[in-house]
């Protein structure tokens, strides 16, 4: 009987080391996901906060104030489109954060905007982009549309 | 959205009411139907007989009696087809019917279009600009987008090669039948210019008096099948207006009996040889006049267009695009070119502030004949064509664009009209005194020669260039007016007047 006892214990050994060693793999890794998402959880406001500064800033229609928010993007270009324009509205929803770590973040949202220009009609149009966004000092900007 | 569409059913209600009007409106004069691809030769060739009487039974000339000239200088009238003048007007009618059917058509350039631009993050008008007049721009309308509109434009034509056309100063040279052969050997040149038979080598000099007007009203449309893809039809309606007038007279080169020696000839035979080839019975100086005033209306040759924008730059890049024309007008009455045209098109475009510039290069492959074949004659078939333009577009302001371009149109083996100094000889009849010898030898004949300016038609390249001017206006929401000239820039083929385009672009959504 001890001798099968003896046996059992054997049959036993690795599959108690191997689910040992699951465990001990979860358990590195674990702490790395939860330590992730409040992250996250923690820059969302400061990217809704970018995301709300962006669209007033397109909806003023100053190209400079869209430069603060996105410093990467041709100004001129920018201040030339809104010439044509009588009106921007912006809504920005279905907001995603595909990633964040670093300084840095990667955010999916659809932006949709109605244009009243000088010379037409009204025109909408609804876009879904892929931003990656840095993190400058306090706040955070957007570094380039990657779509 | 609502005010939108009330404004497009506005536009196309008087689109509408524009084409019934050209399709409807009755002309003064039509006494009766004849195709108008059929009215020059038919009044040159045709209707200019004379009025001579019957000769009588035992006339002193040993003619049959009951003999008559009547249409002895009408050349299908005596179904005598290889007559130098029918060449001549063939060549004439052939080039009138090829241009009055392929006159440039306005373009729809999807005027007012706005893409989004990913490198700003917003919508923007893809051009300041909104578009040439008469040639393509690379830019498509944008996917999804649907543009309609109308152009009406008004054409009159004022010279040929040159010529006035109203004024009766193209003449068209009939010389008599060459009924005989003398000396059991033809004796008229080829080219008609050694009058036979030597003792009726008169000729009748026709001057034409052309007024030629077309209206047409043509209805399009353009869909953005993608962003970079842009399909259209461009649907014509077309009124040509013609009033011809052809006034003879007989140049009396041997048959004047008036001059010739005293004592020669007795009144009577005076009376008889003037008689022999007249207009008007006893009056050898008389003229004649035929005329036709006539009008067709209907559809036009469709155009399916379709354009693909593959290099995209700021404002333009490179576009290639092909425009398909179908035979749908009907070539016999003008309304169309009497053949399939596919226009291939390379288009570049840009534009750099307020200066837009395009340039399009085109070749035209045609099949078919145009309009005009006569009396059985085969008519010429309808052209190849190289087509080029080029302009700029100045940005007035937001809403005012000022269109400039230069088209040029190259009619590959279309031939061209001279106008030649023509030399023909004749045989003065024997006058005492003045002994020959006559053309060719002929005994008994004094040889004479006259020369008269008239059309010759030669082989060769038909190169024609026009210059446009106007301007597109954003007259509300997305309505855009446009209102152009076009002018002739050289003096080949069939010279118009200026013809006036206005049209409406609307883009839909």
């Amino acid at each position: 009987m001890e001798a099968g006892t003896v046996n059992w214990n054997r049959r036993l050994r690795p599959v108690a080391l191997a689910t040992l060693a699951l465990a001990a793999t979860l358990m590195l890794r674990w702490p790395t996901g939860l330590a992730a998402m409040p992250q996250a959880q923690a820059g969302e406001p400061g990217i809704r906060d970018l995301l709300q500064r962006y669209s007033a800033a397109l909806e003023s229609l100053d190209a400079n104030a869209v430069k603060k928010v996105q410093p990467s993007i041709p100004a001129d270009n920018l201040a030339k489109a809104f010439k044509d324009m009588r009106e921007l509205k912006v809504a920005i929803d279905e907001v995603r954060v595909l990633s964040t770590g670093g300084g840095a973040a990667r955010v999916s949202c659809r932006v949709k905007q109605t244009l009243t220009p000088k010379a037409g009609s009204k025109q909408t149009t609804a876009v879904t982009r892929v931003m990656r966004l840095r993190r400058e000092a306090d706040s955070w900007v957007i570094d380039a549309f990657e779509r | 959205m609502r005010d939108q569409r009330r404004n497009a059913v506005r536009v196309f209600a008087v689109a509408g009411a524009v084409i019934l009007s050209l399709l409807f409106t009755a002309t003064s004069v039509q006494a009766q139907h004849r195709p108008l691809s059929q009215v020059l030769p038919e009044l040159i060739l045709r209707e200019i007989t004379l009025n001579s009487p019957p000769a009588p039974p035992g006339n002193p000339f040993g003619l049959p009696a009951g003999f008559t000239h009547l249409a002895h200088f009408s050349p299908l009238g005596a179904n005598e087809l290889d007559n130098p003048a029918v060449g001549v007007v063939q060549g004439f009618n052939g080039q009138m019917a090829t241009q009055f059917s392929t006159f440039p058509l306005g373009s729809s350039s999807g005027g007012l279009t706005y893409e989004f631009d990913p490198s700003v993050g917003t919508l923007r008008r893809s051009s300041s600009s909104f578009g040439p007049l008469f040639s393509e721009r690379a830019l498509t309308i944008g996917r999804r987008k649907l543009s309609a509109g109308f152009n009406y434009q008004r054409t009159s034509y004022s010279t040929f090669e040159g010529q006035n056309l109203d004024d009766g100063s193209i003449k068209f040279y009939l010389p008599h039948q060459d009924c005989c052969t003398v000396g059991g050997r033809p004796f008229m040149q080829p080219n008609g210019t050694r009058l036979n038979p030597p003792f009726e080598g008169d000729l009748v000099e026709t001057a034409l008096s052309l007024k030629a007007t077309t209206h047409t009203a043509a209805v399009f449309a353009n869909y953005g099948v993608t962003n970079h893809w842009d399909v259209g039809l461009a649907i014509p309606f077309v009124r040509v207006n013609l009033d011809a007038r052809v006034r003879a007279r007989v140049l009396r080169l041997v048959t004047d009996a008036r001059t010739a020696p005293p004592g020669l000839f007795t009144e009577e035979e005076i009376r008889t040889i003037l008689n022999l080839h007249t207009l008007e019975l006893d009056n050898p100086d008389a003229t004649r006049t035929v005329q036709h005033s006539g009008h067709a209306a209907g559809l036009g040759d469709i155009v399916l267009r379709t354009k693909y924008h593959f290099l995209r730059r700021a404002g333009g890049g490179l576009a290639a695009g092909l425009d398909l024309r179908l035979p749908t007008g009907d070539e016999n009455e003008l309304l169309g070119a009497g053949g399939v045209q596919a226009k291939f098109l390379l288009i570049a475009s840009s534009e750099r502030g307020r200066l837009g510039q395009h340039v399009n290069i085109s070749y035209t492959v045609a099949q078919g004949k145009v309009g005009g074949s006569f009396a059985g004659l085969a008519s010429a078939p309808l052209p190849d064509e190289i087509n080029y333009a080029g302009g700029v577009e100045l940005v007035a302001s937001k809403r005012l664009t000022v269109i400039g371009d230069i088209l040029g149109r190259t009619l590959r083996g279309a031939g061209r009209l001279d106008l030649v100094s023509k030399k023909f000889e004749y045989n003065q009849p024997p006058v005492p005194g003045m002994p020959g010898p006559g053309c060719a030898g002929l005994a008994g004949f004094t040889c004479r020669t006259v020369s008269f300016d008239e059309f010759a038609p030669r082989s060769g390249d038909l190169r024609l260039m026009l210059g446009t001017g106007g301007v597109k206006f954003n007259l509300a929401g997305n309505l855009l007016v446009s209102a152009s000239v076009l002018f002739p820039l050289t003096n080949a083929g069939l010279r118009s007047r200026i013809t006036t385009m206005v049209g409406v672009d609307y883009v839909i959504k």
